[in-house]
C-alpha cells in the first residue's frame, strides 16, 4: 500500500510534466504552422505581385503613349472638319499625320449605319427612330483606339 | 489571399483602393481610369451598363439610366419598371460596387470580399444601412461604413497625433461641396459639424466657362452655339480643359476650330481666357463655399485658429481661387499632398486594412537607417547594405587581399553615409587569420551582412579555401537616435562632393598601386625576354609612378599611371614581338598587365558576383 503511494505521486508527477509538454509542443506548432503560412502568402503576395508588374508595365507604356495621341486628336479634328469644309492642301497633311499614327497602333472607328455601342461611341443627339436596334446615324467626331483601347469615343448621332 | 478594399462611392465618381504591402494603392477599372462615374443604365437589350460606358448612351435611354443614385440612398425611392423590376436606389448603387469590385479582382489577380465603404457625415441610419445593403447585394462583406471626412484624415495618418486635434475638411468634388469638423482623441475621431452645398461642383465652374463662350461666340458670329447638341459637347469638353490648365498656368488659349458653319462658310472659335477673367466670372461660387465653411465653424463652436489641420478633398480644391480660400479661411496651410479625387478611397483602404488585421504587428517590418559596409582598400567605404533597406535581410559579398601573402583580413564594421571609413561610424572590428599564401588578389573572401527583425546585425567573412569563418554580432546598431541618424545623412550631403573627390582620389592610389604591383611582376618575370633598353622604358615610368605614389599629388599620380600604362602596354607588344614563347607565359603577363586597375574598388580587385 505504502509502496504504491509513493509511486504514484511520482507517476503522476510523471503525467504531469508530461502533459505540460504536450501542450507547449501544441501550442509550439501552432505557432509555427501560423508563422509558416504567413510566410508563404506573403511569398505568393510577392510572386504575384511581381507578376503583376510586369504585365501592367507594358500596359502603363501603351497608357502614357495613349496621352500623346490623344493630345493629337484635336489635330485630326481640325483636319478632318477642315477637309469636309473643302480647305485646300489639308488633305495630304492629314494622310501623312494618319498614316504615322497608325503605323504606332491608332485605328480610327468606323461606325457609321451600325449599332450604337456605348463601348465605342457616346450619343449626343438622339432621335427617336422606328423602335429597332438603336443605330448610328451620323458620326459628328471621329473615335479612337489605341493599341487596342478605345482612346476617345466617337461622338454620333443615334436613331432608334 | 482575399484583399480587404476601401470604396469612396460618389455621387458623380467612384473610387476602389486596395492595401498592398501596407501602402494604399488606387486600383484603375477595366477601361483604364481611376475613378468610375457613378451612373447605372440597364440597357433596352436588359445588359447592365456602369460607368463610362452607361454616361455615354444616356440620352438614348434616360429612362434606364441612373445618376447620383447616392442622392436617394435611404429613402423609398424606386424605379420604374424595368423589365419586370422596380429597383431599389442600393440595387443600383450595388451594380457600381459590382463592377468595381470585379475590376479589382481582375486588376488584382485575386479574390476581393471584404470593404469599407465611405459616406458623407451627414449620412442618417437609413443611408447607412442602404449603403451596407448595396455592399452586401454585391457580393461585399462591408467590414464598415466610415464617415468621407474622416477616410480623408486617415489617409494622412492624423489618427496617429499623440494629443486632440481638429480637423477642417474641404471636400470640393464634382457636384457636391461639404465641410466638416472633426475631432480627434485617442484615436477616435468625432465629427463636430458639417455643412455643406449638395449641389455645388466642379461642373458649376465648367458652366461658367461655357457661358462665356457662348456669350463670346454670340456677340461675334451671331450663333447661338448652345442650340448645336455637338457644339456643346465640344464646349463642355474644352471648358473643363481650359479649367484644368488655369490651375497650373496663368492663361489658356480655347480652339475648336470648325465650331459651326454657316452659309457663307465654316466658323471657329478661338478665346483666350485669363486666370484672373476666370477667377472673375466664378467669384460667387467661391463665395458659397466661405459661407458654408463660416457656418460649419459656428456649429462646431470653434473659432478658426483652433483648427490644427486642413485637408482638401475633391478634384476642384485644385484650382487656386479655392486654395487661396481655404487658406484665406483657416490661415493654415492645407495637406494636399495625397490625391484628392483619391484621398477618401485611401483612407477607407487604411481603415479596411486595420480591421482585417492582416497587418499584424509582427508583420511591420523595420529598415535600416544608415548603410552598412566595411572598409576596404585606401580608407574607403565600401557599402553592402544600403539605408532604407527593409529587413530582415542578407546580402554577401566576395573581397580579396590587397597584399601577397596577406595573413588576415581586418573587418572593419562601418555605418553611415561618408564615402570614406574613417567619417563613418565603426561598429566592430574583427581578424579573419590563417589565410593561405596566395598573391594579392586570388584569395577570395565571403563577407556576409545579416539583419534580423530585430536590427540585431551579423557579419562574418568566410575564407572559401580554407572555409574557415570569422564572425561579429552588433546589437548597437540601431541605437541612433532619429535626431542623429538624420544629421548623419545631412552630413553626407553636405560633404558629398568632398567625399567624392577623397573617394577618387583614394581610387587612383588603388589602380596605382595595382599596375605598380603588375608591372613590377611582369618585369620580374618577362624581363629576360627583353633588351635592356626595353626594360628600361618601362622602369623609368615605373619609378616616376612609384615616387608620385608616395607623394601627395593626386594628379601626378593619375598621370604618371598613364604614362605606366602606355609603357606597359608597349614592352607587352614587344614580348608578343619577341616571337616563339609558350602561349601561357604569353598570356600572363598580357593579363597580368592590363588586369589590375579597372576592377572595382573594393578591398582589392574584384568583386565576384554574388547575390
Amino acid at each position: 500500500m505504502s509502496e504504491d503511494n509513493v509511486d504514484q505521486p511520482e507517476d503522476a508527477i510523471d503525467a504531469e510534466i508530461v502533459e505540460l509538454i504536450e501542450h507547449d509542443i501544441d501550442a509550439l506548432v501552432q505557432e509555427r504552422n501560423e508563422f509558416k503560412d504567413i510566410a508563404l502568402r506573403l511569398q505568393a503576395d510577392f510572386e504575384n505581385y511581381k507578376k503583376r508588374v510586369t504585365s501592367n508595365m507594358s500596359d502603363e507604356v501603351d497608357r502614357a503613349t495613349g496621352r500623346i495621341a490623344d493630345s493629337l486628336l484635336p489635330v485630326l479634328d481640325a483636319c478632318e472638319a477642315a477637309f469636309a469644309h473643302g480647305a485646300d492642301g489639308v488633305e495630304p497633311i492629314w494622310s501623312a499625320l494618319m498614316a504615322a499614327l497608325l503605323k504606332q497602333g491608332l485605328v480610327a472607328l468606323d461606325l457609321l449605319d451600325k449599332p450604337f455601342d456605348p463601348t465605342t461611341s457616346e450619343a449626343v443627339v438622339h432621335e427617336e427612330g422606328g423602335g429597332g436596334e438603336p443605330i448610328v446615324v451620323e458620326v459628328l467626331r471621329t473615335g479612337y483606339e489605341w493599341k487596342g483601347r478605345v482612346l476617345r469615343a466617337a461622338m454620333v448621332k443615334v436613331r432608334g | 489571399m482575399a484583399k480587404a478594399v476601401g470604396i469612396d462611392l460618389g455621387t458623380t465618381n467612384s473610387v476602389v483602393s486596395v492595401l498592398e504591402a501596407g501602402e494604399p494603392v488606387v486600383i484603375p477599372n477595366s477601361e483604364g481610369a481611376r475613378t468610375t462615374p457613378s451612373i447605372v443604365a440597364f440597357s433596352k437589350a436588359g445588359e447592365v451598363l456602369v460607368g463610362e460606358v452607361a454616361k455615354r448612351q444616356a440620352i438614348t435611354n434616360p429612362d434606364r439610366t441612373f445618376r447620383s443614385i447616392k442622392r436617394q440612398m435611404g429613402t423609398t425611392w424606386t424605379s420604374d419598371d424595368i423589365d419586370g423590376k422596380k429597383y431599389t436606389p442600393q440595387e443600383i448603387s450595388a451594380r457600381t460596387l459590382m463592377k468595381l469590385k470585379r475590376d479589382a479582382e481582375a486588376y488584382l489577380g485575386d479574390t476581393v470580399t471584404d470593404a469599407v465603404i465611405t459616406v458623407p457625415a451627414y449620412f442618417d441610419d437609413a443611408q447607412r444601412t442602404a449603403t451596407k445593403e448595396a455592399g452586401a447585394i454585391a457580393g461585399l462583406n462591408v467590414l464598415r461604413i466610415i464617415n468621407e471626412p474622416t477616410a480623408a484624415a486617415l489617409a494622412y495618418g492624423l489618427d496617429k497625433s499623440s494629443h486632440d486635434e481638429t480637423i477642417l475638411v474641404f471636400d470640393l468634388g464634382g457636384g457636391t461641396f461639404d465641410v466638416s469638423v472633426l475631432e480627434i482623441g485617442d484615436g477616435v475621431f468625432e465629427v463636430k459639424s458639417t455643412h455643406g452645398d449638395t449641389h455645388l461642383g466642379g461642373d458649376d465652374w465648367d458652366q461658367r466657362i461655357i457661358d462665356w463662350l457662348t456669350q463670346q461666340f454670340k456677340s461675334a458670329h451671331g450663333i447661338d452655339l448652345a442650340q448645336d447638341r455637338m457644339a456643346v459637347q465640344r464646349l463642355k469638353e474644352a471648358a473643363e480643359k481650359a479649367k484644368i490648365e488655369l490651375s497650373q498656368t496663368q492663361q489658356t488659349q480655347i480652339n475648336l476650330p470648325f465650331i459651326t458653319a454657316t452659309a457663307e462658310g465654316p466658323l471657329h472659335l478661338d478665346e483666350s481666357l485669363t486666370r484672373s477673367k476666370f477667377q472673375e466670372m466664378t467669384a460667387d461660387l467661391v463665395e458659397r463655399c466661405r459661407v458654408a465653411f463660416d457656418q460649419a465653424i459656428k456649429d462646431a463652436g470653434l473659432t478658426k485658429s483652433q483648427i490644427d489641420h486642413v485637408i482638401l478633398v475633391g478634384g476642384s480644391t485644385r484650382m487656386p481661387a479655392v486654395q487661396e480660400l481655404v487658406f484665406n479661411m483657416t490661415g493654415k496651410e492645407p495637406n494636399k499632398s495625397v490625391n484628392p479625387d483619391e484621398v477618401v478611397a485611401i483612407g477607407a483602404a487604411v481603415q479596411a486594412g486595420v480591421l482585417k488585421g492582416d497587418v499584424k504587428d509582427i508583420l511591420l517590418l523595420d529598415v535600416t537607417p544608415l548603410s552598412l559596409g566595411i572598409e576596404t582598400k585606401g580608407g574607403v567605404m565600401t557599402k553592402l547594405i544600403e539605408r532604407n533597406t527593409t529587413i530582415p535581410t542578407r546580402r554577401t559579398e566576395v573581397f580579396t587581399t590587397a597584399d601577397d601573402n596577406q595573413p588576415s583580413v581586418e573587418i572593419n564594421v562601418l555605418q553611415g553615409e561618408r564615402e570614406m571609413a574613417s567619417y563613418n561610424q565603426s561598429l566592430g572590428k574583427f581578424n579573419l587569420v590563417d589565410l593561405p599564401p596566395a598573391q594579392r588578389g586570388t584569395p577570395q573572401i565571403e563577407v556576409t551582412f545579416d539583419i534580423d527583425a530585430n536590427g540585431i546585425v551579423h557579419v562574418s567573412a568566410k575564407d572559401r579555401a580554407t572555409s574557415k569563418e570569422q564572425s561579429m554580432t552588433i546589437t548597437s546598431s540601431s541605437s541612433l537616435s532619429k535626431e542623429k541618424i538624420e544629421e548623419m545623412i545631412r552630413d553626407a550631403e553636405s560633404h558629398a562632393e568632398d567625399d567624392k573627390r577623397r573617394r577618387e582620389e583614394a581610387e587612383v592610389r588603388n589602380n596605382a598601386d595595382s599596375l605598380v604591383y603588375q608591372t613590377e611582376k611582369v618585369l620580374k618575370d618577362q624581363g629576360d625576354k627583353v633588351t635592356e633598353e626595353e626594360k628600361a622604358a618601362v622602369e623609368g615610368p615605373l619609378g616616376i609612378l612609384k615616387t608620385a605614389i608616395a607623394g601627395n599629388n593626386i594628379d601626378d599620380i593619375k598621370a604618371a599611371t598613364e604614362t605606366l600604362m602606355g609603357a606597359s602596354q608597349e614592352f607587352s607588344q614587344k614580348l608578343y614581338e619577341t616571337a616563339a614563347r609558350d602561349s601561357e607565359a604569353a598570356g600572363t603577363s598580357a593579363s597580368g598587365a592590363s588586369g589590375a586597375p579597372n576592377d572595382d574598388d573594393i578591398v582589392d580587385a574584384e568583386i565576384v558576383d554574388e547575390q
